[in-house]
């Protein structure tokens, strides 16, 4: 079920006691089973949970530290939303130690990513999908924390792509999503991703010499710059990149 | 246990189904008093469709989809591989929602109901997806002029709710895209010619006094106004939409006096609907001038309600007025007006011999 449509339905409990009822039923049968945590779970509802095979778990604000920590309790869990802020840590220490095999993170808080909390993504070596909404205490740790199985990256109000002497390596990176705030040139010079397919920079300060690095990604189809900035950037440079189609709202690359 | 969820799940939608039959299958009245947002009724039928747009997502035709925040990444993949026809934008929802042309891509009715980023969604909307045919934005800042020029590249809209202010309304002449076929505003601005326009909704302002003169809409078919002020002779040109079937005002500051500006009747299946205090208030004095033997006044009072929301009971007490007025051929015709309503009633027969008598 999708995240935020259950979210406004919480509000109705009568609706929300048959909207349980079809999720449990429906998960079974789809295999789409999730589940959105805004209370620490109870006996009742894990021995559901357990039971139903959830692939999905979306935190909120007031569940607990604890959500994973029982291996047993999502033993198909393939993504993690963790929007808990000060909780984040422990469900974090939770998914790295019990649910290691994890394919999807989503982590989503106003305050940096810590140092322990960067230690413990390192040992989440099997994702594939990361976004990180929030900035980094040491990004120069987290780059080793990157799992290389790493598809997709969604790097968003982050200063990630600010640093100039961050190596990421990502042999299987094919998207590559950076949302508000600045590109560091070097970011995309130091970026390791030969299959890289898709990049969208929304609401990025771009600058030329940032966007000429593009030309080393072979693979790279598609270039979003719906809301970036375009600081001294020739469009001409931006037009000879043939091969990628480039997508901009504001039309500056042919209004010229 | 699952057995038995299943069975709750099966007995609950059956029954949230058969009450969503009988809500939408009740027979509509020919003046139908227009429900209020907070009518219990309306909101079951809301709550149902919401469990019904639930049951849909689990059955794999997510065809609703709401946002009302930042997408987690494991969403959006789903979304890629879903169908959403229906999409609504909240408060929350992330300003690039809509840059991604690999989600929605099947979407064709989306509501804007996010306080920010409407310009950017708008123009995202015409980029990707230019086919749609849908459209509500609902915000309190004006739409600005660059938003507004964005609706004219939708050459398949025919659904149009502007609930928000405007930069510059007189922009909307160029503008409107001309395939509308409903469209809600909130103040009378000028609007272009509108040829395949059917239904227009104007809501929570006071209409300009020239509105409906400068509309042209040849096929206007329904007209609501909510919440209005209506200043006298603003109607005046209502008479001249020859297709207008409904006329509802609900919820208006309108002068009785502007009423008669509607008569006489245009075309004979026009309804009006009001506020039901409003006819109330209308039926009570016809009563209490009747009791009081001032049939005139009953008369004319008895008049403002039939003429809206007629019934046997408007038309018979109508006849009892000429008849105690002396007028037997307007009392029969009133009979008759009660007849085809309901040719079995008796009372109408009583009335009917009663003005035959003084006839003769």
């Amino acid at each position: 079920m999708l995240t935020v449509s259950m979210k406004r339905k919480l509000s109705d409990p009568a609706l929300m006691t048959v909207i349980s009822c079809c999720l449990c039923t429906q998960a079974r049968a789809t295999d789409l089973g999730r589940v959105w945590v805004d209370k620490p779970i109870g006996k009742e509802v894990r021995a559901e949970i357990q039971e139903e095979g959830v692939r999905s778990v979306f935190t909120s604000k007031a569940a607990d530290e604890h959500v994973f920590d029982d291996p047993k309790l999502f033993p198909k869990l393939w993504h993690a939303s963790l929007c808990l802020e000060e909780r984040n840590l422990g469900n974090l220490q939770g998914l790295a130690a019990n649910y290691p095999k994890l394919g999807s993170l989503t982590i989503r808080q106003s305050s940096p990513l810590s140092l322990k909390a960067s230690a413990f993504l390192g040992k989440l070596a099997h994702l594939r999908a990361l976004e990180l909404c929030c900035r980094v205490e040491n990004p120069a740790l987290l780059q080793d924390s990157l799992s290389p199985e790493i598809e997709q990256l969604e790097i968003v109000n982050s200063n990630l792509a600010e640093q100039d002497k961050l190596t990421i390596t990502l042999p299987r990176l094919r998207e590559l999503t950076i949302e508000n705030g600045k590109l560091s040139p070097s970011f995309l010079k130091n970026l390791d991703a030969p299959k890289l397919d898709r990049l969208c920079l929304f609401g990025v300060n771009l600058e030329s010499a940032g966007l000429m690095e593009l030309k080393r990604f072979s693979h790279l189809r598609q270039l979003n710059l719906a809301g970036s900035t375009l600081n001294n950037v020739d469009y001409a440079d931006l037009r000879s990149l043939g091969r990628i189609t480039i997508i901009d709202p504001a039309n500056r690359l042919y209004s010229e | 246990m699952a057995f038995k969820q299943i069975v709750i799940s099966l007995a609950l939608f059956l029954i949230l189904t058969a009450g969503a039959v009988t809500v939408t299958a009740a027979p509509i009245e020919r003046c139908h008093i227009p429900a209020a947002r907070h009518d219990p009724i309306y909101e079951f039928e809301n709550a149902v469709n919401v469990f019904l747009s639930v049951l849909s997502e689990f059955h794999g035709d997510r065809n609703h989809c709401y946002v009302d925040k930042r997408l987690p990444i494991e969403e959006r993949n789903r979304l890629r591989k879903d169908v959403t026809h229906h999409l609504s934008i909240e408060n929350g929802a992330d300003q690039y929602l809509l840059e991604d042309p690999t989600l929605f891509q099947d979407v064709v009715l989306v509501g804007l109901r996010s306080e920010n980023y409407s310009e950017t969604y708008l123009r995202a909307l015409v980029l990707f997806h230019p086919k749609l045919e849908s459209l509500t934005i609902c915000q309190t800042d004006a739409l600005s002029d660059e938003a507004l020029r964005d609706l004219k590249k939708f050459g398949k809209l025919n659904y149009l709710e502007l609930d928000c202010p405007l930069a510059h309304p007189q922009l909307l002449k160029e503008t409107l895209p001309l395939s509308l076929k409903e469209l809600h505003i909130s103040d009378s601005w000028e609007l272009p010619e509108l040829a395949k326009l059917e239904e227009l909704r104007i809501q929570s302002c006071r209409l300009d006094v020239g509105f409906f003169d400068a509309l042209h809409a040849p096929h206007l078919r329904e007209l609501y106004l909510h919440n209005m002020d209506v200043p006298p002779g603003s109607l005046k040109s209502i008479s001249k939409f020859k297709l207008l079937r409904e006329l509802s005002m609900y919820l208006c500051n309108v002068d009785e006096s502007e009423l008669h500006n509607l008569r006489p009747l245009p075309y004979l299946e026009t309804s009006i609907a009001m506020d039901h205090s409003f006819w109330q208030s209308f039926y009570d004095r016809a009563e209490k001038s009747y009791r009081s033997n001032d049939f005139r006044k009953a008369l004319k009072e008895y008049d403002s309600v039939a003429f809206s929301q007629p019934s046997v009971y408007l038309y018979l007490q109508r006849a009892r007025c000429y008849i105690r007025l002396g007028n037997p051929q307007s009392a029969l015709e009133n009979c008759d007006y009660a007849c085809a309503m309901d040719p079995n009633s008796p009372e109408i027969q009583i009335v009917r011999s009663e003005a035959k008598r003084l006839a003769k």
